[in-house]
């Protein structure tokens, strides 16, 4: 087969012009192509450096699991969060002419996760924050060892140029509520409001207790905070009623102090309070050896072509000047 | 037979033309992995790969800029809005490969851009002519709607968006030299049995186009009052334009669009995602790609909608226009650059000029407002004609400027 490949050029004067300065700004990607071509020896080589880099940096980081938790919001929740609304809290904000917005349980929930609150509670209760960051302490003793190395060395020079207090001391609860932050992944479905939690660690039975301990902490924090809160109701209203004398108020306030009181039943059992669990926790390998060696192995040939078309302008550039 | 086709001479730059235009036709969805794949998509790439093996593929160096510029804006917003790379990657090819292909094939034909909206206009009226010969067979097959003319496209919105310029182009040319009259009323035709409310906006605004150029002031004003006229008329005669209407106009007045029609709701589900995108994300958007995950995100929120909406996802991952889309995605600076280009590459004066600009415009704003895709098969084929039009005028113009007593 013959290919022609007359007839390109083009015909109106203004078209001639326009096409002539327009083609003469551009980059002909057959002449790239063939810089590239050209430069194969020099890609090749990158592209097996990048791969061998590659295999290095999956050998190196070690395997990876990630654990698994499905949560939906708690039956009590959904009933606390109704008689919120329109019940006693609700009458007495009224009463007192103020509006008083009720957050669901679940929500309150999902943002308590990374509460530092709820950090001080998992490192008090399991010595969380020497296990994540397991580095930088003694797993028998629970001692923060001092940190070494480059990083810490940059992070206490910045810090003192600063003028911030040394940063290379013990983890706080802070640093873990970040860490949770970052690490636990939160994907909400909003149509049927179910809530994944995914955590990856290199030790698959730490990760599962990881978040296991974290849904369980969080749920009893909520819990605590709303039983410390509904007996100062039942307090107060226990106080009112005592004193009242008119029959109507009586029975108003024994209608409050009523709903307060199962209220503070439900916080004493010994159920899901904000969130329960549908699913999990469930611990699967993550295999990142097969993604890293193509990243490397992508990154090695854009390098490649780069230094081979970088060297062939350089050559041209170089015989220009000399001529 | 192998044997006389091997010993054939092909000329490469026929083929590369007439399958260039045709391919801005083969607007039919084949796959979806990530982007839509269209039947064209591979005539493109062969073509492209043809154009490299001899030394016709070219790029502007602001153009490459452009591309890199997206790219990075694109990257760094993707990491405020959590947008995936390969979301992004994958949306940088697909514009790097089609508008690279179609600025080459443009700027590397011998053919004047009047030359190509000739040929393309020729191919639209062969495809409106098999719409009619069509459309009483349409209700056998189970391709597309059955009662609304919609040719060899799964709907009559890409009838409208892929003959739109052709309209506009035999219009232009009637005006001056009384051709394609035939030709315009066959059009005619097929967007009454389109009966798509786009494609009669779409015949408005080549109305006003032509008349805003042509048109003295009075004139101006009687086209306008027979273009109210027409409108009215058109409400009443259009059960499907009437709908859209009476529809979108309560679905945004009472704020629910619970009960709208599906093309309403795809309008305004999607304004709604890019509304809340857009406060979340005002200068940098959530990168390019990014929006099919917005929507994931807020589409929830909107109540009453009949499941068989929400399940189909309309217009998830085109936000149901380009002027909406990049709003979402590339923030305040994505609208701004297209009306910039819009406004810019419009001020051309002279009637051959005017003629490809008056073909061009009307589609870009139907095109853009409803559909946003970033490279469908047509878009960068138009760009590159609107783009190349304003430049043959700036140069036309430096031409007459250093040739004293010529008039443009």
């Amino acid at each position: 087969m013959t290919i022609e490949q007359a007839a390109f050029e083009p015909q109106s004067p203004e078209s001639s012009v326009v096409i002539a300065n327009y083609l003469k700004r551009s980059i002909s990607l057959s002449e790239i192509m063939h810089q590239l071509w050209s430069g194969r020896i020099i890609i090749a080589v990158s592209f097996v450096i990048g791969i061998a880099f590659g295999i290095y940096s999956a050998w190196t980081s070690g395997p990876r699991f990630v654990a698994e938790m499905k949560l939906l919001p708690a039956e009590s929740s959904s009933v606390e969060g109704n008689s919120n609304a329109g019940g006693a809290l609700g009458l007495i904000a009224g009463l007192t002419g103020a509006s008083l917005g009720s957050v669901p349980k679940f929500t309150q929930f999902l943002s308590a996760l990374h509460s530092t609150s709820v950090a001080e509670i998992l490192d008090k209760k399991y010595a969380m924050s020497c296990r994540v960051f397991a580095g930088d302490c003694d797993q028998q003793t629970h001692q923060w060892r001092k940190r070494k190395g480059m990083r810490a060395w940059f992070n206490g020079m910045m810090a003192a140029l600063s003028g911030l207090p040394y940063p290379n001391g013990p983890h706080t609860s802070t640093e873990l509520a970040q860490y949770i932050d970052g690490a636990v992944v939160v994907t909400i479905d909003k149509a049927n409001q179910l809530v994944k939690l995914d955590y990856q660690s290199a030790k698959p039975k730490f990760a599962a207790e990881f978040l296991s301990r974290l849904v369980q902490t969080t749920n009893d924090y909520i819990k605590s905070q709303d039983r410390a809160v509904t007996r100062q109701y039942v307090g107060y209203l226990t106080a009112q009623t005592a004193t009242a004398t008119n029959v109507a108020q009586r029975d108003a306030l024994d209608q409050l102090l009523l709903q307060q009181e199962r209220k503070l039943m439900l916080t004493e059992v010994d159920i899901p309070y904000a969130a329960s669990v549908l699913d999990g926790p469930t611990v699967m390998p993550v295999n990142t050896a097969l993604k890293t060696i193509a990243i490397y192995g992508i990154l090695g040939l854009i390098v490649g072509g780069l230094i081979a078309v970088g060297k062939h302008e350089l050559a041209a550039r170089l015989r220009k000047r000399r001529a | 037979v192998i044997a006389a086709l091997a010993n054939r001479r092909v000329n490469v730059a026929e083929y590369i033309t007439f399958s260039t235009v045709a391919s801005l036709f083969m607007q039919q969805k084949i796959a979806q992995v990530g982007i839509d794949v269209f039947l064209g998509y591979p005539i493109v790439i062969f073509n492209a790969l043809l154009l490299l093996t001899i030394n016709r593929l070219y790029a502007h160096a602001r153009h490459v800029l452009a591309i890199a510029g997206l790219a990075i804006f694109s990257i760094v917003s993707a990491h405020y809005a959590a947008t995936p790379i390969k979301a992004i990657a994958s949306q940088v090819i697909g514009i790097s490969l089609m508008s690279v292909y179609y600025f080459s094939v443009l700027t590397t034909s011998r053919f004047s851009l009047s030359d190509w909206m000739e040929l393309y206009a020729k191919f639209s009226f062969g495809v409106a002519v098999f719409g009619i010969l069509y459309f009483p067979f349409q209700r056998f097959g189970a391709y597309g709607e059955s009662d609304r003319l919609h040719s060899i496209f799964i709907e009559p919105a890409f009838y409208v968006h892929l003959t739109l310029p052709a309209i506009g182009w035999y219009a232009n040319i009637w005006l001056r030299t009384r051709r394609y009259g035939w030709d315009l009323l066959v059009f005619g035709l097929t967007y009454v049995l389109a009966d798509s409310a786009l494609g009669f906006i779409g015949l408005g605004l080549v109305a006003v186009f032509i008349a805003t150029s042509r048109l003295s002031f009075w004139k101006a004003t009687g086209s306008a009052i027979l273009g109210v006229i027409a409108f009215a008329a058109l409400t009443l005669a259009s059960s499907n334009f009437r709908t859209r209407l009476i529809d979108t106009f309560f679905a945004v007045s009472s704020s629910d669009i619970s009960k709208s029609n599906l093309s309403t709701f795809a309008v305004l589900s999607n304004a709604y995602v890019t509304f809340q995108t857009f406060l979340d994300h005002p200068f940098l958007g959530v990168g390019i790609g990014g929006y099919q995950y917005q929507y994931q995100h807020y589409i929830g929120d909107l109540s009453g909608i009949p499941k068989d909406f929400l399940d189909i996802q309309v217009n998830m991952y085109d936000a149901s226009s380009l002027f909406l889309r990049t709003t979402a995605e590339l923030g305040i600076v994505g609208p701004l650059i297209l009306v910039g280009f819009l406004a810019v590459c419009a001020q051309v004066r002279g009637v051959r000029y005017l003629e490809i600009r008056n073909a061009l415009l009307p589609f870009f704003i139907i095109r853009m407002g409803r559909y946003g895709a970033y490279f469908s098969l047509e878009l960068f084929f138009f760009v590159a004609l609107y783009m190349l039009n304003f430049m043959e005028y700036r140069s036309s113009r430096r031409n007459s400027a250093s040739l004293p007593g010529i008039d443009q």
